[in-house]
């Protein structure tokens, strides 16, 4: 080491113990990188407003960098020592003007000055201690060059003596001022948390409402809102049974939820609903609850739908089943019921039509024998009806008049105590039918009415043409569309509950036995099928039944 | 009257028509099986044919084919009760273009008189 340089060493040391101290010091104020306080962001603005300069600085130099407590028009929240005027400002006790950076050999190559924020205009007071270290400065800083009056400088010497009396409020409330700044701060974080809450739930399809202690609404999700019909915030206040009861939905047939509930709108309809609560203890220490809330109406329907395709699977499982079997014995059936049938038919003719008591027991046995042979050739044939593979051929027909010419012919084929009404109306157009098939199906209805009526009252055949929506065609397992509705109506004794699950399945009867064969219904329902429509029915016990027919009406 | 031959693979089928047609005053000569039939129609002259549509060896489709290539063949009654393949609706459609009548099985004494009685008439 030589000379010169042991000089040079000497001289600088103080002035590093110096520069150590005033770390320290500032370190004694713990305000490196806590975030901004509206303390010191007011002084800024202030500082800006009343200089007129488009940036005001609040910095505070550290070992390498300047830090900005807080900062007016400039977005960094740091830069390097190197290139802070601000480390060139504390070195003096007065404020430091640059009135033109560029024409400044200290400042003139400054990064700062060259580059963004191209400083021209600089002036600096230091933020002095009362034990006199300096900090840092407030600072203020414009694009182009200009002078900084006496009263600029005493402004922004005050505003320095205002920085330091915050930042010796600041120490001397030392945890106590960190916790008002965290409260503050844990505030800002709920409000946060808050809106961002508030933001998730309006998001939600499902309903979020809660309650004060005293079980009033206290808010709802949009969700909610709309679920339940009403304007938001409308339902603020109201006791919540207003809107929810735990009364189990009333669709027996639904798998029933540990949480299920009714939900009741603002024009009065309910809906079923799930309902999950949650219970805290709110901002004033009282307990209060909440729930989301799902509307289960379009679950409930698929549901049902599920149910009612299965239903109708199952049918079609059985008559498939049924054709199988069918057509396998069909043949040896017929086979050996021709000779049944032919030798008892000879067997009668034999013998004379008077005779003997035994002759005519006889005679009597022998024909139980043959209606019994010609009962089974029926069944048989309507049994091979569900096997036969290939469908019925279906022609484009003016469905009215094919309706028309069936009725006249069930008219005849009736006993005389059923009165036949047809209404006809104006219903036009075609449908793809087979005539025959049609003719099945009225004949199946009309027998069946005639039986539940016990011979006697009105049947009422009534054709109309209908629209039906995707709501409506639904239940129906149809597409929306153009149909003709036949509803075959009788004055007979109904069809009870339990009856009504089950009219539809093949072989399934309410007639003694060796009256039905419990195949018309669920003929029908396959005819229907077959020309892509569907049948329904509507009965109450000593009203009387009707069967309504869906047949979709051809284009063209 | 008229000689008639009944093809048909089940006894009591064969038995309950040869029963009515006898009592109708017709000869009756039966034949289990579309072959037995067939060797028949060679050797004698028959003013009608019954044949069953299906058979286990030789079907009534042959029995048809078989008379269709007679100058001067007899009538024909097709016959059938079905069956797990065919439906007694497909054995005729089958049958109708070549029989001059079908009956499904089990049908009636009386439809079968007046079928037989209809196409001797016209035969006559």
């Amino acid at each position: 080491m030589n000379a010169a340089s042991m000089q040079s060493t000497r001289e600088r040391e103080p002035a590093a113990l110096a520069e150590l101290d005033r770390r320290a010091a500032l370190d004694r104020y713990q305000i490196l990188n806590t975030p901004q306080e509206p303390a010191f962001d007011r002084i800024v603005r202030l500082a800006a407003l009343l200089l007129d300069v488009p940036i005001t600085l609040i910095s505070l130099i550290d070992a390498d960098r300047q830090w900005f407590k807080s900062r007016h028009g400039l977005d960094a929240p740091e830069t390097p020592r190197a290139l802070a005027f601000c480390d060139h400002a504390i070195r003096g006790r007065d404020v430091m003007v640059v009135p033109d950076a560029e024409q400044d050999p200290r400042f003139c190559d400054n990064a700062l000055v060259t580059g963004d924020p191209h400083i021209r205009f600089y002036a600096g007071a230091p933020l002095v201690t009362p034990d006199g270290f300096a900090l840092g400065t407030i600072c203020a800083i414009d694009r182009a060059p200009r002078q900084l009056n006496s009263r600029d400088a005493a402004i922004l010497t005050a505003l320095a003596e205002q920085v330091i009396h915050e930042l010796e409020v600041r120490s001397a409330l030392g945890e106590l001022y960190k916790e008002v700044a965290e409260g503050r701060r844990a505030t800002r974080t709920l409000q946060g948390d808050g809106a961002r809450l508030e933001a998730l739930l309006n998001a939600t399809g499902n309903a979020a409402v809660t309650m004060d202690p005293n079980g009033h609404v206290a808010s709802m999700n949009r969700a909610a809102d709309a679920m339940f019909g009403f304007e938001p915030g409308e339902c603020v206040g109201w006791t919540i049974n207003r809107l929810i009861s735990n009364e189990l939905d009333i669709d027996p047939d639904a798998e029933t939820l540990a949480h299920a509930g009714s939900g009741l709108r603002k024009d009065g309809t309910a809906f079923p609903i799930e309902i999950s609560r949650a219970n805290w203890i709110d901002a004033s220490g009282r307990e209060a609850s909440g729930a989301i809330l799902r509307d289960l109406t379009e679950r409930r329907r698929v549901e049902a739908e599920l149910r009612r395709r299965d239903a109708a699977d199952r049918n079609q499982e059985k008559l498939a089943a049924l054709g199988r079997v069918a057509g396998g014995v069909a043949h040896e059936l017929n086979n050996l019921l021709q000779p049944l049938i032919s030798l008892t038919q000879l067997e009668l003719e034999t013998l004379p039509k008077t005779g003997t008591a035994e002759q005519m027991e006889s005679r009597e046995n022998l024909g139980t024998m043959l209606e019994c042979g010609t009962q089974m050739r029926s069944v048989v044939r309507k049994i091979l009806m569900f096997s036969r593979k290939t469908k019925a051929a279906l022609a484009p027909s003016d469905f009215p008049a094919a309706l028309r010419r069936t009725v006249a012919f069930a008219r005849k084929m009736l006993p005389d105590g059923i009165r036949v009404e047809e209404f006809a109306g104006l219903a036009q157009g075609l449908a793809a039918i087979n005539e025959a098939e049609l003719i099945e199906i009225i004949m199946n209805l009309a027998i069946n009415a005639a039986d539940a009526m016990k011979g006697s009252g009105v049947l009422s055949i009534r054709l109309d043409r209908v629209t039906l929506d995707h709501v409506s065609s639904a239940p129906l397992d149809l597409p929306a569309g153009s149909y003709f509705r036949v509803d075959v109506g009788d004055t007979g004794s109904g069809i009870d509950a339990a009856t009504m699950g089950l009219i539809f399945e093949p072989f399934f009867t309410t007639k003694p036995v060796g009256e039905g064969t419990g195949l018309g219904l669920s003929m029908i329902y396959g005819v229907l099928r077959g020309w892509n429509g569907a049948i329904a029915v509507d009965s109450a016990i000593g009203c009387g039944s009707t069967f309504s027919l869906y047949v979709p009406v051809s284009e063209a | 009257m008229a000689k008639i031959l009944l093809i048909d693979d089940m006894k009591g089928v064969r038995r309950a028509i040869s029963a009515v047609l006898k009592r109708a005053g017709h000869t009756v000569i039966e034949a289990d099986d579309g072959g037995v039939g067939l060797q028949l129609l060679q050797s004698q002259r028959f003013d009608l044919v019954i044949t069953d549509m299906l058979m286990p060896q030789h079907d009534g489709m042959e029995v048809l084919l078989f008379l269709e290539q007679l100058p001067d063949r007899p009538k024909v009654l097709a016959i059938s009760g079905g069956g797990s393949q065919v439906s007694a609706d497909e054995a005729f459609m089958l049958a109708r273009s070549k029989a001059d009548a079908t009956l499904a099985k089990p049908f009636d004494n009386s439809d079968l008189v007046e079928t037989i009685d209809r196409l001797l008439k016209v035969a006559a």
